[in-house]
């Protein structure tokens, strides 16, 4: 495989409340190759979206990374200086989030918003040549070049996502993380945006995270998958693969929370119960309270993510022979 | 067929967009709409946002009076009955499940206070009888064990709680017909089964009619006897759900079918049939509201508004190439 772009080691990042440290993603380690889509899946507050924050170093005034190791291009971003984040961050790994309606400053025309973020980054490039670069970024992401001088309001939901995607890859980077950029718009445009992804990856060679709680999407256009559930990842490898058998209790449900378009309808269940107070978590396997399959082992000791197949990781003990 | 419990006959709403130089403006939410529910049965509306869902629900629940058209249920035309104001016999008969089950339920309220009101408002029950009755909803909704509910502010629950406090409102009363207004989207996707699962339950076991919006056309299928589609508020497509999904007829039906995500099949093919956003409905397109996407729209659909035809028994289609 190729090189890493991303490497992340026993990352612990939460938020400091009142009640306590709250380990929103908890000891979490993967590895992101250049050029590849990695899809990370998982119920509201399961982490996902931490984690993303964590990765930028964007998390807000109570959050932080409590330790381990976010390795971007061989550094380790954590504990960087401010200022040298700053000039990291949009240049070599840009975001696009989740609202893109409320992520564009409505007062400011999406052309001011584009060489902003050209002139923040590059020293002396004049406006006229960072206007030139918006022009052909819209261009890139099917908006019409006379679009350039509209006010966000006077564009359509699915255009004002891709101007945000045509805004996170305006500098080229090398890492573009997504967290849940279709979520708010229909199928229709949603397909769009995601050929649109895909078309520029392609030839841009850029890096993707993409998180989302729809997994019937994520499997259809993810490299590898990542499924998250209460901080932990707790199973991980070929998107398709972890489709067809899935190994964890977790994902079983999961598949089985969604029914095919097309192909046999049988009862689909979806899992009984809610996620954990990350708060107070179970002691053992936080999937414990939920599972199906549960043993006496799963609450004493949450299991490791370990190899149960071919680039395939499971955090469960049915896969580690009952017992440790 | 048996007699319709709801049939909707050619059913316009038109709002007023009001604002300065603006007069006289009026957006079409729901065009020409017709369509029939049978008692028992799950009918479907599918569609992207804008194009009439929501409205074809609000105005089945008298929250919107239509421009013109007639609603008839249960035999009658509900906007000619003589009532009193609130027509509670009509808003007993008719409930609704929302799609923010945060939105949806007074935050000041416990659940208690929140699922005595239709008992009493309705006379359903006396006010040494309203607790075992609220009792008895919970538990039909699956929140289990009710004293554990019953008294906690909707803060303290989930959005899949709420959303069952939600039905257990909406069923309390024994309504006839519930206007499920996409009652999962909200919610995660290990909750989401549950809460459709239930809306099955109370059909099969309850006999209520169900007019389930969603924009998910999977979920559609899974749930409904018949799904309808509509766009820029017209019904473009009605028939079988299975059918309607298997072989579907209209071009916009069979453009929201590509765009559906189907992890079974990979990513490179799935084609899109077709291209740009939903119109404005303040000037709707002439003709075929579809025309301006369509790829087989020619010189008549710019012309001529199609009428929705029956291709196969229980299969209509608002389409001038079928």
């Amino acid at each position: 495989m190729a090189e890493n772009i991303l490497e992340i080691k026993h990352l612990v990042a939460g938020y400091e409340t009142r009640l306590g440290s709250l380990l929103a993603v908890d000891d979490l380690s993967f590895s992101l190759a250049k050029g590849e889509f990695i899809g990370i899946a998982g119920e509201s507050g399961c982490g996902k979206s931490t984690l993303a924050y964590a990765i930028m170093s964007l998390l807000e005034d109570n959050g932080m990374i409590f330790s381990g190791e976010i390795n971007f291009k061989g550094k380790n971003l954590v504990g960087l200086k401010k200022a040298d984040l700053k000039k990291m961050r949009w240049d070599q790994m840009s975001m696009v989030f989740q609202s893109a309606m409320n992520a564009l400053n409505p007062v400011l025309k999406i052309s001011d918003q584009l060489v902003d973020v050209m002139q923040a980054h590059q020293k002396g490039i004049s406006v006229k040549k960072a206007r030139q670069k918006a022009a052909e970024m819209l261009e890139l992401v099917d908006i019409p070049v006379d679009r350039l001088d509209a006010y966000p309001h006077q564009l359509s939901g699915g255009m004002k996502q891709r101007v945000m995607i045509a805004m996170a890859m305006i500098l080229n980077p090398d890492l573009i993380i997504m967290d849940e950029p279709t979520t708010a718009l229909d199928v229709v445009v949603q397909r769009n945006i995601i050929k649109k992804i895909e078309e520029l990856r392609i030839k841009f060679d850029f890096s993707v995270i993409f998180i989302t709680h729809d997994l019937s999407l994520l499997v259809e256009i993810s490299d590898r998958l990542a499924i998250m559930y209460a901080g932990k990842i707790i199973e991980f490898g070929q998107a398709q693969r972890i489709y067809e058998q899935p190994e964890h209790p977790y994902t079983k449900g999961l598949m089985n929370s969604f029914p095919p378009l097309l192909g046999d309808l049988e009862e689909f269940g979806g899992i009984p119960g809610k996620p954990p107070d990350l708060l107070k978590p179970p002691a053992g396997c936080r999937f414990y309270p939920r599972c199906e399959k549960r043993m006496d082992i799963c609450h004493q000791k949450m299991p490791d993510l370990i190899n149960t197949g071919q680039e395939r990781q499971t955090a469960c003990y049915l896969y580690q022979g009952g017992h440790k | 067929m048996s007699d319709p419990i709801l049939e909707l006959k050619d059913v316009a709403m038109h709002f007023p967009v009001s604002g300065f130089g603006r007069s006289k403006q009026v957006v079409h939410a729901m065009d020409q709409v017709s369509f029939s529910l049978q008692r028992g049965e799950i009918l479907a509306l599918v569609g992207e946002s804008g194009s009439g869902k929501t409205t074809t629900a609000k105005v089945i629940a008298k929250l919107h009076q239509p421009t013109s058209g007639e609603i008839i249920f249960n035999g009658e035309n509900i906007y000619q009955r003589k009532t009193n104001k609130r027509d509670l016999g009509y808003r007993k008969n008719v409930q609704m499940i929302f799609q923010d089950p945060f939105g949806a339920l007074n935050p000041t309220h416990t659940i208690r206070s929140i699922l005595e009101r239709p008992f009493l408002i309705h006379k359903l029950a006396s006010r040494e009888q309203v607790e075992a009755k609220i009792k008895e909803v919970l538990v039909q909704v699956g929140l289990e064990p009710p004293e554990q509910f019953i008294d906690k502010f909707p803060h303290e629950l989930s959005g899949g709680q709420l959303q069952r406090v939600n039905i257990a409102r909406a069923i309390s009363v024994d309504p006839i017909l519930l206007l499920a207004d996409e009652p999962t989207s909200m919610l995660d996707v290990s909750i989401r089964m549950i809460i459709m699962n239930m809306i099955k339950k109370f059909r099969d076991e309850e006999g209520i009619s169900y007019l389930y919006i969603t924009h998910n056309l999977a979920g559609a299928r899974y749930i409904a006897d018949r799904i309808a589609v509509m766009y820029a508020g017209m019904m473009m497509e009605i028939g079988p759900a299975e059918e309607v999904i298997q072989k579907a007829y209209h071009p916009y039906t069979k453009l929201l079918r590509s765009a559906a995500p189907q992890p079974e099949k990979g990513f490179q093919e799935s084609e899109l049939t077709a291209k740009g956003d939903i119109p404005s409905l303040v000037n709707p397109p002439t003709g075929c509201r579809f025309h301006t996407r369509c790829p087989q729209a020619d010189a008549e659909c710019k012309e001529l508004i199609p009428e929705l035809r029956e291709i196969k028994p229980g299969h209509q289609v608002r389409c001038l190439k079928v």
